[in-house]
């Protein structure tokens, strides 16, 4: 009898263990602001170029969950959209030839998809965080790990800024050439980012 | 007109064929490397000019690359049947003989289709003009080749 009262203490205990450890996952949002800003820099052999977004209007959200313990967040079908043809590259023909070698009339945008962000906290000032992101571009999916620098700012909102380099080639896409190879472009890129959120508990 | 006549007679008989091979394909050659050389020029000097080449009217490199690099072998077979049919009114020495050619080709060939393109198509003056000259300078540089070598 003793025993059975031990051990029915004892799961008892272990239940309670198991609901602390699995209660300080929180679910929140971050909506995507107007004034978050993209671009991409590149280099032909005549000279470097960048192409800007610099708004973006779709009014997505990102969902997650953060792990209070580890401050990791989990994200949940989050996902930002940006216009390939919304690109411009200060050259009207770098811009048009750009947008061509991104192959825009087949696929007319590029995905990031968030996946998770290591220990990110509300109190971030200037911190790097690393995360992992998909990108999706012309049919072709690349995962990469991205250092953010995050910021918050006043009014529960974050500024994240943040750079990976792609090649042309990691999206199965041809860098730009012409008059036989003569002028071409690097197949390496820069895509920066600078993102602002409005944080929704 | 009757003087002209015998001399273009009289050198299309004397034509000898090695040689005249010979210098079709040096002339390709000079003209491919010096049309390199100036698309790195144009490049480096001029590069406003050399971004115009990202327009979408300029086809993209890929199958048909070989047919930029055999354009100057197209063009020295024209100016070489050019030379072989009237060297015998072209007089002077091989600097002179080698300009009238240019300027004949550039006046003849280039200046009309050029116009035309530049009509047709959205291309700017400013890069018509480097074809222009381009192509003055293979033809001089064609010119010399020939003066040279079936004087």
């Amino acid at each position: 009898m003793r025993t059975f009262f031990f051990i029915i203490s004892f799961a008892f205990v272990v239940n309670a263990a198991f609901i602390k450890k699995s209660a300080p996952y929180s679910l929140a949002r971050w909506v995507v602001e107007k004034n978050s800003s993209l671009n991409i820099q590149g280099e032909t052999n005549i000279n470097s170029f960048q192409c800007d977004v610099t708004e973006y209007l779709k009014p997505d959200t990102l969902v997650y969950t953060k792990n209070d313990a580890t401050k990791k967040l989990s994200f949940t079908n989050s996902c930002l959209s940006i216009d390939i043809k919304r690109f411009d590259c200060h050259n009207k023909y770098i811009t048009e030839d750009f947008r061509s070698a991104l192959k825009v009339d087949e696929n007319p945008s590029l995905k990031i998809v968030f996946l998770t962000i290591d220990q990110f906290s509300n109190a971030s000032n200037n911190e790097v965080v690393k995360g992992i992101v998909d990108i999706q571009l012309a049919h072709v999916t690349k995962r990469a790990e991205i250092e953010y620098t995050v910021k918050n700012l006043p009014g529960n909102r974050i500024q994240m800024n943040g750079s990976h380099i792609f090649n042309f080639s990691d999206f199965n896409l041809k860098a730009p050439k012409k008059l036989a190879g003569l002028i071409k472009t690097r197949d390496e890129i820069k895509v920066n980012f600078q993102l602002f959120f409005k944080s929704i508990p | 007109m009757s003087s002209i006549q015998p001399n273009i007679v009289q050198s299309a008989r004397n034509v000898n064929f090695g040689k005249v091979i010979f210098a079709w394909l040096l002339a390709g050659i000079i003209m491919l490397l010096l049309g390199l050389a100036m698309v790195y020029i144009c490049i480096h000097l001029f590069p406003r000019i050399a971004d115009e080449y990202f327009s979408p009217v300029f086809r993209r490199a890929g199958e048909t690359d070989w047919t930029f690099y055999v354009h100057p072998f197209i063009l020295s077979f024209g100016l070489k049947w050019f030379w072989e049919r009237y060297k015998g009114i072209l007089k002077g020495g091989v600097l002179l003989r080698a300009i009238e050619v240019a300027l004949v080709y550039g006046l003849v060939a280039l200046l009309p289709i050029l116009w035309l393109t530049f009509s047709a198509i959205d291309v700017s003056l400013k890069m018509t003009i480097t074809w222009f000259v381009y192509g003055i300078l293979q033809a001089f540089a064609a010119g010399i080749v020939f003066a040279k070598l079936n004087p």
